[in-house]
């Protein structure tokens, strides 16, 4: 056996040599280079947290905890098993019929879509940090780091996030391998918790990360690097850049507070102070503002996003009244500073809240814990809610669902996705949301029975994503069946990885559901193209626009071909991994299903990549995806 | 009553003096209780010289993996089943494919020392968690020490192999599991619609064993190819001389000559090998060695202060 201090150099020398080789191939863009003296180089240790992954949760392949510990596919480009993938990419699950229209003021900086939080073995001072992108890379868009000295405390949940890297779009490059080490904003802390934000919308197809290192220095960088930092500006970056000031100002200042929280926090105190009220407002002065029509003025606040009204309230009595108007919180999309909302935040800003119909909390609670009493007062503020959206939510344990069962009645839409701290579900079995039309709960922890009652009290359900929910594989065909009897307006399905569904499961869905408009089987193994069941499907569910059937060995071109001849509305194909599909069948799709736009044909053994060529330039209107591995290495 | 309390303690005093004894007889290489670990060598050969792709870890339709964590030291061998050529299917992708997936899964730490079988099962069902997709079948054979507990945990499923050596015998060693005459129970992933035409046995069905090992024990871990043209006698005699020596490129060699000496003999068509014994013993008439992909990893056990010199 190799000695592992020998194996250990080797590893190291491998690293080297990869990043010597890219720091000569990269040398215009200077970004990657060899460790200054004092400097030291950490492989990622844990993955502590993640919002998606393409893997199965139980499985090491293309998982997200593939992230930490060593490189395993780097240098080589393509789609490998050992390296960390996220569950979409592209527009293709947004232009699907369950994909959601976005948030009205949302900045136009925040590009956010999926998360990786990594833990290291040491704190450093971060000088570098190196992201091993071995397929489709360009996705990250934001790093960030955790401030250990900044009053963090992670008993507590406190955790003070501060940006080091931040881009406002995705900007998909070459199609190599890469060391992507953007340069970093120099900071006086050390941290052994790196936050990444990707974005995977403008990719061609899934990006792959093969791991990241954290280059950094034990001490703290010397002081001249500080004096020669350049100013700090104001607008845009105010709201990233204030925590990091006071941050350098001096740790030890308690009342480290963020210009979010300083905002709100004057106002309130000014509506304390002042006690206006309107007419004094009014006729204080002749404001130019004055003279506007109120509509008007309200429709030019409409365009201001949540930090603008903000930062717009603070100028006058007037303008902040009209700040301050609730229609301008219909919809109110807090997600994209998760890293600056804590629970007394939500108090704040429960005031204006009184109209919120959608309401997007998605990772909140990583910054500072949101306990249960803010949320609920919250929540109760709200008259009118009718969606949420809780994705990635830690704090979000069962007694929060309560609540929201408890409180939100006219609820249409609740995404709970990747909330892995919901250990209990049985709520349904007591309450029920009767309006429910869509339905999130990808990664949670959801069990048979407590899904099967709640199906049963919302007849409405129009979208539910089930996707990678381990605990529902022992009842598959139960819960399927029971979608099937009780949700026949069901326009989108997404079964991701419910291994143990069969044939008989999915005869109730095409049975019951004749709206159906998307399905994702995606590595459900069990279905056994043989039995008929996917002709069956074609057959009955007509209005299917998305079909997923990723990685089933099965499919067969009678499959296929029933799909384009009954289904004349199908956009979306995924076909991954079959082996006995063959190029008549697909050629046979190309040509019936004139609305496809999608067709994953990757991995699949019977059709060759010439042929793949020359469909791309037959029907340039279908995006055919061919995604490979470097066998030969 | 007072007789049995009496029976008891009789009884339980003799247990302790095994017990004592054992460690006694024991003590020269156990006092220190130090880990131990394997100091390993692998060679091997293909069938068909032709077709002599040297993919990392595979020689022609066999495949092997070496690998280690902080607990544990593996070793690991599968044998492609050959049939799968005639429908067009490359039978060294499964067992190459199985080998890298064990291999991960130890490296990163996702299994427990003490059940190699679990290697076997988690290594197959992330095989079938691979985007490519995989055809055929293979037997496999995964040997892991447990440094700390000094004990060798295997699980066996199918006609490879290994055994331990010390002291010029043979004190532990694996047995082979056939459904007939050479075709060995096998994992399988096979072609749909052919579900019931293939021989497939459940990774649960491996055999496990565990055996406590010292500092200087051989272990040899090889597929059919190797058993099949070697006589045990044989490989005793080779590995015998390995007791003294524990460099590495000494071990390497051993498993070099051992893996040349199985090659020459399966091409000898007048050398009674075991597989021809084999099969005389049912009824078929066959004489001299048997052709086929031959691996064989030898892994000396030592003590880990001698290693990391």
């Amino acid at each position: 056996m190799a000695r592992s201090a020998e194996d250990i150099t080797k590893s190291t020398n491998l690293i080297n040599e990869a990043i010597q080789h890219f720091y000569e191939v990269e040398k215009r863009e200077g970004n990657v280079s060899p460790l200054a003296p004092g400097q030291i180089r950490l492989e990622g240790a844990q993955v502590t947290d993640f919002s998606s992954q393409y893997g199965s949760e139980s499985s090491i392949s293309y998982v997200a905890v593939n992230l930490a510990g060593q490189l395993s596919v780097f240098p080589k480009y393509g789609d490998y098993t050992q390296v960390c993938v996220l569950r979409t990419y592209g527009p293709w699950w947004k232009n699907a019929p369950s994909g959601r229209k976005p948030y009205r003021g949302t900045p136009s900086d925040f590009a956010s879509e999926d998360f990786m939080e990594i833990s290291f073995s040491e704190y450093l001072y971060p000088v570098r940090i190196e992201i091993y992108e071995t397929y489709n890379p360009g996705a990250v868009v934001r790093i960030l780091a955790c401030d250990a000295a900044g009053g963090s405390d992670a008993d507590q949940g406190k955790i003070t996030w501060a940006t080091l890297w931040s881009q406002g779009r995705p900007k998909p490059t070459k199609q190599r391998p890469r060391i992507f080490a953007p340069p970093l904003k120099k900071v006086n802390f050390a941290t052994n918790l790196i936050r990444l934000e990707l974005n995977s919308t403008c990719l061609e197809y899934y990006t792959e990360l093969d791991g990241i290192m954290l280059v950094g220095t034990l001490t703290p960088p010397r002081d001249e690097i500080f004096k020669n930092l350049p100013k700090l500006c104001f607008d845009d970056e105010i709201w990233e850049d204030n925590t990091l000031n006071e941050a350098h100002k001096g740790s030890q200042n308690e009342a480290v507070k963020d210009h979010f929280a300083w905002t709100i926090d004057q106002l309130e105190s000014k509506i304390g102070d002042l006690d206006l009220d309107s007419t004094k407002v009014d006729s204080s002065d002749d404001n130019f503002f004055t003279y506007l029509p109120r509509e008007l003025l309200q429709l030019v606040l409409s365009y201001l996003d949540l930090k603008g009204l903000c930062n717009l309230a603070l100028t006058c009595r007037l303008l902040r009244d009209h700040c301050y108007d609730p229609l301008l919180y219909v919809d109110l999309n807090l997600h994209p500073f998760w890293s600056r909302i804590c629970g007394p935040h939500l108090t704040l800003l429960a005031s204006r809240c009184k109209r919120v119909q959608r309401l997007n909390l998605s990772w909140l609670g990583a910054a500072g814990h949101i306990d249960q009493e803010h949320f609920k007062r919250f929540l109760k503020e709200i008259e009118d809610l009718q969606v949420l959206e809780l994705s990635c939510c830690k704090f979000f344990n069962s007694s929060y669902l309560m609540d929201i069962v408890e409180t939100c009645k006219t609820l249409t839409e609740l995404n709970l996705s990747s909330c892995a701290n919901i250990e209990n579900f049985s709520i349904f079995n007591m309450l029920s949301l009767k309006n429910l039309k869509y339905l999130n709960l990808y990664r949670t922890k959801i069990d048979g029975h407590s899904l099967i009652a709640l199906l049963q009290s919302s007849p409405e359900l129009k979208h539910l994503n089930i996707g990678s929910c381990v605990f529902l594989r022992p009842h598959a065909n139960q819960v399927l069946a029971m979608i099937g009897s009780c949700c026949k307006n069901l326009k989108s399905l997404d079964l991701w990885r419910l291994t143990n569904m069969t044939e008989e499961g999915l005869a109730s869905i095409y049975n019951n559901c004749l709206q159906l408009e998307e399905l994702d089987v995606g590595w459900t193994s069990f279905l056994v193209s043989q039995t008929g069941c996917f002709i069956e499907l074609a057959k009955k569910c007509k209005k299917l626009k998305k079909v997923f059937i990723t990685a089933n060995r099965t499919l067969r071109d009678c499959d296929i071909k029933a799909f384009a001849d009954h289904c004349p509305h199908l956009q979306q194909l995924d076909i991954l991994g079959t082996r006995t599909v063959t190029e008549e069948a697909i050629i046979y799709i190309l040509e019936k299903c004139t609305n496809l736009v999608f067709l994953d044909v990757s991995f699949c053994v019977g059709i060759t990549n010439s042929n793949t060529c020359a469909w791309r330039a037959a029907y340039p209107h279908v995006n055919i995806k061919r995604s490979f591995q470097d066998i030969t290495s | 009553m007072q007789s049995v309390a009496q029976y008891g303690r009789i009884v339980a005093r003799a247990i302790a003096a095994g017990i004592h004894n054992e460690f006694q007889l024991k003590s020269p290489y156990d006092k220190p209780k130090e880990p131990l670990h394997f100091v390993s060598g692998v060679s091997g050969f293909s069938k068909s010289l032709s077709k002599s792709n040297h993919t990392k870890w595979t020689f022609g339709d066999d495949a092997y993996f070496i690998s280690r964590n902080k607990v544990a030291d593996v070793i690991g061998v599968a044998d492609g089943v050959g049939g799968w050529r005639s429908y067009g299917i490359d039978p060294s992708t499964f067992p190459r494919t199985l080998m890298l997936a064990c291999e991960r899964m130890v490296r990163d730490g996702h299994f427990v020392p003490q059940s190699p079988a679990n290697i076997i099962a988690a290594g197959y069902s992330e095989m079938l968690e691979q985007k490519v997709p995989t055809l055929g079948s293979s037997t496999a054979c995964v040997v892991s020490l447990h440094r700390e507990e000094r004990t060798i945990y295997s699980a066996n499923l199918g006609d490879s192999g290994f055994l331990v050596v010390r002291d010029g015998e043979i004190v532990h060693r694996s047995t082979e599991q056939q459904h007939y005459f050479n075709a060995p129970y096998q994992l399988t992933v096979p072609p749909p619609s052919l579900d019931t035409q293939w021989l497939s046995d459940s990774p649960d069905m491996a055999e496990s064993s565990s055996f406590k090992v010292q500092d200087g024990d051989v272990l040899m871990l090889a597929t059919d190819g190797l058993f099949d043209n070697l006589s045990e006698d044989m490989i005793v005699r080779s590995l015998v001389a390995l007791h003294d020596h524990k460099d590495e490129e000494r071990i390497q060699h051993a498993a070099r000559n051992m893996a040349d000496y199985a090659y020459q003999l399966s091409l000898d068509p007048d050398y009674m090998s075991p597989f021809a014994i084999s099969a005389c013993d049912i009824g078929i008439n066959l004489s001299g060695g048997k052709p086929d992909d031959i691996t064989c990893i030898v892994a000396r056990v030592t003590h880990q202060s001698e290693i990391f010199l």
